[in-house]
């Protein structure tokens, strides 16, 4: 019987072509972020720091989406599921953290309009775009990892 | 649902790893169907069956909970 499922992802190989992407990335970040603290020039770039910030946080999602998308060494039906799964409880994860925050907030704020507008602000921060896949690719690692340690 | 996997594994004397190479999973797929925390694909169970010239009832049998 034909197999459906495993003609949509990349080879095993970009595994490390997508662990590179987030690497370079998030090294440019931190670089960025040394940068900002310590030279008052680039602080006067605002405007740079932020389209760096913005073009960083679409590479980490290329890099995310590729290592999510990669075949397993071993791809098989369980591994399948175990990738679907991960998409499912990220998106659930996603979910319950915003309302969970969001409540916070709200009680946090004791009610100040002004406080509570900071506050939600920073959760959509947080939330950014990666969030979920943030969530999806640490929770389908997790359960990998688990699996090639379940020895008997 | 409950299955008879080891057994039949031990009969043939085959191990985890052995039997994946041949039905073309991961051995742990083999190790978490052995300990029902996975429910093999009708296709995996019908590799299984082939190979063990068994019918997919003598080696996997529904429980009460199913």
């Amino acid at each position: 019987m034909r197999d459906l499922n495993s003609s949509y992802f990349l080879p095993h190989r970009y595994k490390w072509i997508g662990w590179a992407i987030i690497s370079i990335s998030l090294l440019a970040v931190a670089i960025k972020g040394i940068l900002y603290n310590y030279s008052t020039e680039f602080q006067d770039l605002g405007v740079v720091d932020h389209i760096i910030g913005s073009i960083l946080s679409y590479t980490v999602m290329i890099g995310l989406t590729i290592l999510v998308s990669s075949r397993e060494k071993q791809e098989d039906e369980m591994i399948r599921m175990i990738r679907l799964k991960s998409f499912q409880y990220g998106f659930y994860l996603t979910v319950f953290l915003s309302l969970l925050f969001f409540l916070i907030s709200i009680v946090d704020s004791g009610l100040n309009a002004f406080s509570f507008i900071t506050a939600t602000t920073q959760i959509d921060m947080f939330f950014g775009i990666n969030a979920t896949l943030v969530f999806i690719v640490a929770i389908y690692q997790f359960k990998l990892f688990r699996l090639k340690n379940d020895e008997e | 649902m409950k299955n008879s996997l080891k057994v039949e594994r031990a009969i043939k004397d085959i191990t985890q790893a052995e039997l994946a190479e041949i039905i073309d999973v991961s051995r742990q797929t083999i190790n978490a169907v052995e300990k029902n925390r996975y429910v093999p694909s009708t296709v995996l169970a019908l590799k299984l069956s082939k190979y063990f010239g068994k019918s997919v009832n003598e080696i996997f049998e529904l429980e009460e909970s199913d």
